[in-house]
């Protein structure tokens, strides 16, 4: 009994990483730029890489509403069989909205792992000031972001902080979708 | 060494696997069928098609033998004729020939904002009148009449707009439907309220409320005569240019935030357009 479920197991594994290597990453890249132009936000990349695990796309511009918001240095999708990984590094906001928001991140992660929580996805961030982390709450349909940021970040962003309640050491934001 | 391979035990083996691999390669080839397999994106400049021209083998063997000079006479530029040529909508006036005015090109339809002595097609709007404005070019002026069509403006009844307006913390909640009332009849603003551009070195400083009218919609929106507005949404107001193009884009707008200079200290007003 012991071997069949065992033998079961493996053809699921096999099947799971035969299923990401076969993937016809490119064109789910298409789909993505399709959804994501009815929201009138276009991507522009001229370096793509699609590996057999992962997909990479470097220098990237997105554009909102005809103007240019945000570069991003690389993006990078690696799905390895039940955790999927989306790593942005280096994002810079255009300097109009560079008030909002910090105009350098450093890092984006987004994390989203089938075997420890199928429910959950997770967010974590660091910029010059500070970090932020935070979990995409798929039951309940809510985002929820934590600020670890110094005194001076809060008074310097209004904008974007007025939003946020502290909660202990952080300040955290809700949002349900 | 001999090693025994058992052909029937390995297939035995082995064929599972490959149906699995099978099963997967044909999820992922239904897949591929319905994803799109390009996507357009918006090229900025499209190469140019070489324009299609018959060659003349006559004319061309004969035009080697005998070169013609011609003389090239220069064109004479055609001079834009101001007074045929555009459309004043408004006027907006203020004391000592101050003010500004936003005319239109009939051949283009495209509207400009001008402030006094500044300058359209070499043309510089030298005086602001009721009615009508005056251009000046190479020591002659000429005179624009305001467009009769323009003098017609829509008045709607509405409610008070203290109950439109709404005061929370230190945040205003505006009714969509008083702006674009204040949209439809802009003189109605003007009625209310008298701005005028601040300068410094020749630069735009932000522009000063001169005077508000009492009971008047600005007042009930938190701003006082005296006040030098210097940005709205964190873009500085250079020209009445950048004013007006916020003006325009005011329906669009959810969130509004000015910044205004009052007694010396800097003074942010929010408001939420619902």
């Amino acid at each position: 009994m012991k071997n069949v479920i065992l033998r079961y197991v493996f053809y699921v594994m096999i099947f799971l990483i035969f299923m990401i290597l076969f993937l016809p990453k490119m064109n789910l890249y298409y789909l993505g730029l399709d959804k994501l132009k009815t929201n009138k936000i276009i991507l522009v990349s001229h370096d793509i890489e699609d590996k057999l695990l992962s997909f990479n796309m470097n220098n990237v511009m997105v554009n909102y509403e005809n103007k240019n918001t945000v570069k991003l240095n690389r993006i990078s999708l690696c799905t390895y069989i039940y955790i999927s990984k989306l790593e942005i590094t280096d994002i810079t906001f255009n300097d109009r909205i560079k008030d909002y928001i910090p105009k350098n991140i450093k890092k984006l992660i987004i994390t989203y792992n089938l075997m420890t929580n199928p429910l959950k996805i997770d967010i974590e961030s660091t910029f010059t000031k500070g970090k932020f982390f935070g979990h995409v709450d798929l039951l309940e349909r809510k985002v929820v972001i934590n600020l670890d940021v110094s005194h001076s970040f809060i008074k310097d962003y209004k904008d974007l902080t007025k939003k946020f309640t502290k909660k202990g050491e952080y300040y955290s934001y809700e949002y349900k979708y | 060494m001999n090693i025994n391979i058992n052909l029937n035990t390995l297939m035995a083996k082995l064929t599972p696997v490959i149906i699995v691999i099978l099963i997967a390669m044909m999820l992922n080839s239904i897949l591929y069928l319905y994803l799109p397999k390009v996507h357009f994106c918006e090229i900025e400049q499209a190469e140019k098609i070489i324009e299609y021209k018959k060659y003349r083998f006559k004319e061309n063997f004969q035009a080697l033998k005998i070169v013609k000079h011609k003389r090239k006479i220069p064109k004479s530029k055609k001079e834009y004729k101001l007074i045929s040529n555009i459309l004043l909508k408004m006027i907006y006036k203020e004391k000592e020939n101050t003010g500004w005015i936003i005319i239109s090109d009939k051949s283009s339809s495209n509207s400009k904002i001008l402030g006094i002595q500044e300058s359209f097609k070499n043309y510089r709007l030298t005086k602001i009148f009721e009615g009508f404005v005056v251009f000046s070019k190479n020591n002659k002026e000429y005179k624009v009449l305001l467009d009769a069509n323009e003098k017609k403006f829509s008045y709607i009844q509405t409610d008070s707009t203290k109950d439109r307006i709404k005061k929370s913390g230190g945040q205003y909640y505006l009714g969509k439907n008083l702006i674009k009332e204040y949209m439809q009849d802009s003189s109605k603003m003007w009625k209310e309220i008298s701005i005028s551009e601040i300068k410094n070195k020749g630069k735009s400083n932000g522009f000063k409320i001169n005077k508000i009218a009492k009971k008047s919609l600005f007042i009930d929106l938190g701003l006082k005569e005296g006040d030098i507005i210097k940005s709205v949404n964190n873009i500085k107001l250079k020209s009445y240019a950048d004013a007006f193009d916020f003006y325009r884009k005011i329906n669009k707008v959810r969130n509004m935030k000015l910044t205004v200079l009052r007694e010396n200290k800097i003074v942010e007003l929010e408001y939420e357009i619902k």
